[in-house]
């Protein structure tokens, strides 16, 4: 029997050059030891929101930012504050410079709050000017160097609690915005999106690692019980969609923390 | 006693590489020096800013040693494209970068490897959970970053 030249050929490659590495797929052990890095493994609001743009082409101007309830509470203060930051990257979707603007005075004054405005200054006059000229793709690059401004000067002060909670409200508020859309004009393949059961588990654990004081605080205690909520639909999607009733329920979920994260209880 | 705010920084700026951080926030970096490792890998990707694509103010920075690949989490959602970079510290060794879906089989497409820098892109027809794979295919060891960007 005689091999065609041709299947001769291609057997005399596959010896040559040996399947790479790239083609082996993760080993089990590999699996298993995944290195979560937060400003990596979670994807920021501009990469969601522009994910969801492709699919839906929301009308982006509908959605307002919650009015600010004044409040000494940290703990809200940094929820409202990633509240806040992912409502810029609404603004910037809507291309609404105005509301950008409104939005991060907003963002200071809660920083400022925590201490952690130092670098927010001199962004946010930054921001002003790449909104006057309608540069979205450098706003984007901007709000995701003032949440992590944020987040790097909360880090200098140890305070990893209110790191924790505005990382978590900044994803519960997107969340919130995606399943509102997706449910308003619900298709199969866009509802995806809102599979993110990794993402969800990340945000239960670090707020169920909270030093108890604040692990029992009402608020903490109503993001995790609507978290686990979205996490159970999560887990009852696959990983091509998820069902309408469950994309309802996470926008209604979601939307209750927004509203309570911006109504916090008066000081006795 | 107040302890200065640049030595508190440099202090979590080694802790925190240590921890397999699911308590920790991620590493941090204050060091922006051109021969940085973030600020190379950063380099390697501001080519492609010219095609739409905007860099991602997040990163790992660590030690890679060869023989130990680093597997890193991702959720990538579909209809984006993504250009991951790492970048050592050392122009003498050689990295690669791979990734791969929530199975762990391969994505993505060919990546690309120079002295001291490597590439990956990825077209995500499927929102979810992905994983990098960063290997130093010739050297020792060094500080290596990566970053990405995203259109």
């Amino acid at each position: 029997m005689s091999l065609r030249p041709s299947i001769m050929a291609l057997c005399l490659l596959a010896m040559s050059f040996p399947a790479s590495a790239n083609d082996q797929p993760l080993t089990r052990e590999e699996m298993q030891s995944t290195l979560f890095v937060e400003t990596v493994a979670i994807p920021s609001p501009g990469e969601f929101f522009l994910a969801l743009d492709k699919e839906c082409q929301p009308n982006w101007t509908q959605f307002d930012s919650p009015p600010a309830a004044s409040t000494a509470d940290r703990e809200f203060i940094a929820i409202q504050l990633g509240i806040l930051m992912t409502d810029g990257y609404i603004a910037v979707q809507a291309r609404d410079a105005q509301d950008l603007r409104n939005i991060g005075i907003d963002i200071l004054v809660l920083a400022k709050k925590l201490n952690a405005s130092q670098n927010l200054l001199t962004r946010s006059q930054s921001i002003g000017d790449f909104a006057e000229k309608g540069d979205w793709k450098t706003l984007r690059e901007e709000l995701d160097a003032s949440q992590n401004d944020v987040r790097l000067a909360l880090i200098e002060q140890m305070d990893y609690n209110l790191v924790t909670l505005a990382a978590t409200s900044a994803w519960v508020r997107q969340m919130g915005i995606a399943a509102k859309v997706l449910v308003e004009n619900y298709k199969p393949a866009p509802s995806a999106l809102l599979v993110q059961p990794a993402l969800a588990g990340h945000f239960l654990a670090r707020l169920r690692s909270l030093p108890e004081r604040n692990r029992n605080s009402p608020i903490v205690q109503q993001f995790i019980t609507g978290i686990e909520s979205a996490l159970s639909e999560m887990e009852l999607a696959s990983a091509s969609f998820m069902a309408k009733p469950s994309v309802e329920k996470i926008a209604i979920t979601m939307s209750g923390l927004t509203t309570l994260a911006f109504a916090p209880p008066a000081k006795p | 006693m107040r302890i200065p705010p640049s030595i508190l920084a440099a202090f979590i700026c080694c802790l925190v590489p240590l921890a397999a951080t699911d308590s920790i926030p991620a590493p941090v970096n204050w060091n922006e020096n051109p021969n940085c490792p973030r600020t190379r890998a950063l380099n390697n990707i501001r080519q492609f800013r010219s095609e739409g694509y905007q860099v991602r103010d997040g990163y790992w920075t660590g030690v890679l040693t060869r023989g130990q690949p680093l597997v890193l989490d991702l959720h990538l959602f579909s209809g984006n494209n993504y250009w991951f970079s790492a970048a050592s510290c050392d122009a003498s060794t050689l990295l690669r970068i791979s990734l791969f879906d929530s199975k762990g089989n391969p994505a993505g497409s060919e990546p690309v490897a120079e002295p001291g820098r490597a590439t990956a892109l990825i077209s995500v027809a499927r929102s979810g959970r992905y994983f990098l794979r960063l290997e130093m295919t010739e050297g020792d060891k060094a500080e290596t970053s990566v970053v990405y960007s995203y259109k």
